[in-house]
């Protein structure tokens, strides 16, 4: 199903900006296309701890939970949305995916100076969207959050420990925790449970490699097809 | 002499009668000052804003305009019933809140200035109270509540 919904083929024209509108419960917020790698909308993606983007790992980030919001609950419509601009990766869970918007920027207003909390930081404004409102969020703090350094690192150690561990077998012999191969495009990796302590207070579970698609320096928004 | 009139504690706005709309929330009643209050309209539904902010935690749209909501029910401890609710748009210096109130109809009440007690100990936002029929009701102000509260 096209995100694009009734815009379909639009090209964002100057004095918009493009986003793509989520929900976490009854919030509506919008992320800036420009940061939208991808949209993971198969079942057991969702469920995914960690993917890979560029191949770099990044953890998934439960959005909601995140903005202090009840956490999202799993459903058949839960989204995973890969973020990335320069070297940053994110990946954030939502509830669902509404679609993209071209918005007027300047239809977009200031969070109220009522709210005088951290959250000025977490959004840049809201715009009317439908028959309520939506939230857009900053793009930049979006991209400076979390562990994903953190955790590209004790997985890279993980990684490390296994190599240092195959290569201490002697040649031909299996290893249970070697990485399953590659299974249509999405390879499932376990952490070894002999990585370090960090790694294992992770609770990582599983990683989904995802790979960008091709297209995505065209500024058509490749993900919005997904 | 220009401070004549404020010797004793006594200005021309302090005798003047106090134009209060009485409203309820949560069933509780409260009193606020006229200047502060910009209209009732009915309640339409607010999206949840993720915020750290005290009892702003929500915005509702009102036709093409969006304002904060600052939810008093939570500081009285209290609940609007979900099915009736009106909306009591607030006045501020730096724009507009939306009170979710019951959907008792507000209404004006003039009350002589001296009819007003001191505000009691202990609950913020309150600049005084005053005998509403046989209730005494305390009247809040946006600007003490918000001084107080966030």
């Amino acid at each position: 199903m096209s995100l694009r919904g009734r815009r379909d083929n639009v090209a964002p024209t100057l004095g918009t900006m493009q986003v793509l509108v989520v929900a976490c419960g009854r919030t509506y917020l919008a992320i800036p296309g420009a940061i939208v790698r991808g949209v993971v909308e198969f079942g057991d993606a969702v469920e995914a701890r960690i993917v890979s983007l560029f191949g770099e790992a990044c953890r998934v980030t439960d959005l909601a939970a995140r903005l202090g919001l009840p956490p999202a609950v799993l459903t058949p419509d839960m989204r995973i949305i890969l973020c990335g601009e320069h070297r940053a990766r994110q990946a954030w869970r939502v509830d669902r995916t509404l679609g993209i918007e071209d918005v007027d920027l300047q239809t977009i207003t200031p969070l109220p100076p009522h709210f005088v909390g951290v959250e000025q930081s977490w959004f840049t404004g809201m715009f009317l969207f439908r028959d309520t409102v939506a939230l857009m969020l900053n793009a930049g703090w979006l991209m400076s959050q979390s562990m994903d350094a953190f955790v590209a690192k004790t997985l890279a150690e993980g990684t490390m420990l296994e190599e240092q561990h195959v290569l201490a077998q002697a040649p031909g012999e299996t290893d249970e925790e070697t990485p399953p191969a590659a299974m249509g495009g999405h390879r499932l990796r376990k952490p070894t449970e002999t990585a370090a302590g960090e790694a294992a207070s992770l609770d990582v579970l599983e990683s989904l490699v995802l790979e960008e698609s091709t297209d995505v320096e065209d500024n058509q928004a490749p993900w919005a097809d997904a | 002499m220009l401070r004549t009139t404020r010797h004793h504690g006594q200005t021309p706005e302090a005798a003047k009668p106090w134009s209060l709309v009485l409203c309820s929330v949560g069933g509780k009643r409260i009193a606020v000052r006229t200047e502060e209050i910009g209209g009732v309209s009915p309640w339409t539904e607010a999206m949840p804003v993720p915020s750290l902010t005290p009892y702003v935690n929500a915005v509702v749209r009102q036709g093409d305009e969006i304002l904060p909501v600052y939810d008093l029910a939570r500081l009285l401890m209290v609940q609007v019933p979900k099915t009736e609710r009106l909306c009591l748009r607030a006045k501020r210096q730096d724009g507009p809140m939306a009170v979710c109130i019951d959907a008792d109809v507000p209404t004006l009440h003039q009350v002589d200035a001296k009819a007003i007690q001191p505000a009691p100990s202990g609950m913020p936002g309150v600049i005084g109270s005053c005998a509403i029929g046989e209730e005494e009701v305390p009247i809040y102000s946006w600007t003490a509540l918000w001084k107080s509260t966030v």
